[in-house]
């Protein structure tokens, strides 16, 4: 026969009820069937209060309560509204702008909204899958890809020529006596890797032999033009940073995309902003870095000129045909609106932490690179399947997407973040080649603020992209037939472009003076002694002396 | 089926003859706005790329430059005898055309759309009469509002 409990089932014998959490509240409203555990509290001042006299409260009584001056807290903007989202963007640049480096990076990746950062890290294994940046390669597979790149950098293509008045520091004379010495050592170095393009001058039968191809060319004439200079002249080629097969990454945030409603992850839920992190692997062959950064192709307030800022035309017909002078046609310039989900162009959103990498570890003096030398690994391919004019014009939208990618991620290191807006331009120049034609682009980098709506932010970047210019045309009995002066003019220009910083301005306006190094040790609470050195126990009491069991 | 097997298509020659396609292609109206030069389609689960490519240009002409294709899984439903089912898998194939190209999604049934403007035009106009009607019969009663009366 099964025993039965005598009180198993019951906490107490004197309840005939099993105690519930409603019975320990001192709640006045109990049932009838309730039985408490604790008295219910009373307020004992209830009944004893006087409350014939009443609590005199004025400036007479209490005169320190009361100033001449109100102060009222700070007016926010209703919740989940475009001021809203502007007010706590820039409430939150504010507190980033003194952070180091590292801070900066970890406010991104884990969550703004949280005040501490070690928690938010915890919450990031869950978060991660709803974290889903649209990943953008810089020299995709995907047809007329350009107005879209615009639009994700928001870059003007101001000409498809490099800014004539930027390059006129060099001389027609002294180009001409550089390009002598130069010619010579390219023609060795394209007939030592002819091999390929004697046998075959028009198809492409692999892609390994075009790179390597290309990359001895850019070798062989940086290298003469090295040769060729008097380094008094150009200084600046001492200091240059030389990098090899650099790694480049960036990570913003655009505003108005299309069918918001659509985007579940790939949207900053605040603001409606599409995530995007840009990578790029294995295709910047050469990296020339510099401490100070290159001029500005134009002044910044240029870029100024938005069309849908200005304005509204006069109606009066007879006013409208009159030329005027305040007209000027670079007015026409802006961003195509591609708006467009990357989705539909074939990119993917990838569970990607933000990151940026400008090709160099932090703490390198060279923050500002003059000069990226690009050779696309997967140009054959990519000409294979879309053709060769589209293969070209995906250039220039690599070269858009990579002057812009390497802006951000050096305007990171710098101090800046897409919170902090940049207060000077930042150039680059880039070279896309296959060896045998060649693009030249020169970048000027404004804004990385593209969060911003784009009624609210006026600055837009600029680029100048030249058409693809053939180095030669084909290599016939060992001898290389059609050498084009005009391309060695550009790479010559362009490596010769000595940087330099306006005098005064201050290159890192978020960076503060570093924090003074002190010890470990010193630090609050790190100079106890542990435990275990410690004379007494925890609870102040001396410690028992080891005694043998025998 | 025009024929007994799937005619895979391989590169080289000579190619196999196909004088009725196998499959048919949808134009559907895509739920993301696209730009205008790529055109959205529901194809058989069994078509490849070039099978889409070579649909299009062979047959209607049409000037593809690129064509990209994923498959779309099926959602679950419950069948009405209790029991889970779910619906085929598709193919969905995104067609880019040369960049000048412009495509606009056509209206198919525009007498259906003109049907639901005037329906909408009448409903109106039927309470418009209505109320009409209403204010006649609570003349006394005018301006004042219907808290106080029907």
């Amino acid at each position: 026969m099964r025993a039965i409990p005598a009180f198993g089932h019951r906490l107490c014998r004197s309840l005939l009820l099993q105690p519930k959490t409603s019975h320990l509240r001192c709640t006045p409203c109990r049932r009838g069937s309730q039985r408490t555990l604790s008295t219910p509290y009373y307020d004992p001042q209830d009944f004893t209060r006087d409350r014939t006299t009443t609590i005199h409260r004025s400036l007479y009584e209490h005169p320190e309560d009361y100033t001449d001056e109100a102060e009222y807290p700070a007016i926010e903007p209703i919740k989940k509204t475009p001021a809203w989202v502007r007010f706590t963007r820039e409430k939150q640049g504010r507190e980033l702008a003194r952070k180091p480096l590292q801070e900066k990076m970890m406010y991104f990746r884990f969550a703004p909204r949280d005040k501490n950062v070690h928690e938010a890290q915890e919450k990031w294994e869950h978060r991660r899958r709803f974290w889903k940046p649209f990943e953008i390669r810089g020299y995709p597979d995907i047809y007329h890809l350009t107005p879209m790149y615009q639009y994700l950098t928001k870059t003007a293509i101001v000409s498809d020529e490099l800014p004539a008045d930027y390059y006129a520091y060099l001389g027609d004379a002294e180009l001409t006596a550089i390009l002598d010495k130069i010619r010579e050592p390219v023609r060795a170095a394209i007939l030592a890797e002819s091999e390929f393009f004697a046998h075959n001058t028009e198809a492409v039968s692999s892609d390994a032999d075009m790179v390597v191809q290309a990359q001895s060319v850019i070798d062989a004439t940086t290298r003469a033009i090295d040769l060729a200079v008097a380094r008094s002249d150009y200084p600046h080629l001492h200091e240059l940073q030389r990098d090899l097969e650099t790694k480049c990454a960036a990570f913003w945030k655009r505003s108005g995309f299309r069918d918001e409603e659509q985007h579940e992850f790939t949207l900053d839920r605040d603001g409606m902003e599409m995530k995007l992190q840009y990578v790029e692997d294995g295709h910047v062959f050469r990296l020339f870095r510099h401490e100070q950064p290159l001029p500005p192709v134009v002044p910044r307030i240029s870029s100024l000129v938005n069309p849908s800022i200005l304005p509204a035309p006069v109606e009066d017909s007879a006013l409208a045909t009159q030329p005027t002078a305040t007209e000027p046609e670079s007015t026409v310039i802006d961003v195509p609106l591609e708006n467009f989900c990357p989705s539909t162009r074939g990119f993917e959103d990838k569970q990607y932490l933000p990151h940026w990498i400008p090709g160099f570890w932090f703490g390198d003096p060279c923050e500002f690179s003059t000069l990226s030398l690009t050779v696309p690994r997967n140009f054959a391919a990519v000409a294979d399947r879309l053709g060769e004019e589209a293969a070209f014009e995906n250039l220039a939208a690599s070269a858009i997407i990579g002057g812009f990618g390497r802006v951000v991620a050096q305007a990171m290191y710098l101090g800046f973040t897409i919170l902090n807006e940049l207060t000077y331009p930042i150039v680059t120049q880039s070279i896309f080649t296959n060896g045998r034609d060649w693009v030249f682009s020169t970048y000027q980098g404004n804004t990385i603020a593209l969060w911003k709506q784009d009624s609210d932010n006026p600055l837009r970047n600029l680029a100048w992209i030249t058409k693809p210019m053939a180095l030669f045309e084909h290599v016939e009995d060992g001898q290389v037939v059609g050498l084009n002066d005009e391309v060695l003019k550009h790479i010559v220009r362009q490596y010769l472009k000595a940087p330099s910083a306006a005098h005064g301005l201050n290159l890192r306006p978020y960076i503060g003076e570093p924090a003074p190094i002190t010890s470990y040790w010193k630090e609050e609470g790190r100079s106890r002694v542990p435990f275990y050195h410690r004379q007494e126990r925890a609870d102040g009491k001396p410690r028992q002396p080891y005694k043998p069991e025998i | 089926m025009a024929t007994k097997t799937y005619p895979l298509w391989r590169p080289g020659n000579p190619q196999l003859r196909i004088f009725l396609p196998d499959f048919y292609m949808k134009l559907v109206k895509p739920e993301r706005t696209l730009p205008p030069h790529i055109v959205q389609f529901e194809v058989d689960i069994r078509m490849s790329d070039t099978d889409v490519k070579n649909y299009l240009t062979k047959i209607y002409d049409v000037p593809v430059v690129d064509v990209r294709t994923v498959v779309k899984q099926g959602q679950y439903f419950r069948h009405p005898l209790g029991h889970e089912l779910r619906e085929p898998y598709k193919r969905v194939a995104f067609v880019t055309l040369e960049k000048n190209a412009k495509f606009s999604f056509p209206n198919l049934f525009p007498a259906i759309a003109q049907q639901e403007k005037k329906r909408e035009e009448t409903q109106f106009n039927d309470m418009m009469e209505q109320a009409k009607v209403q204010r006649q019969r609570h003349w006394d009663r005018a301006g004042a509002p219907t808290w106080f009366s029907a």
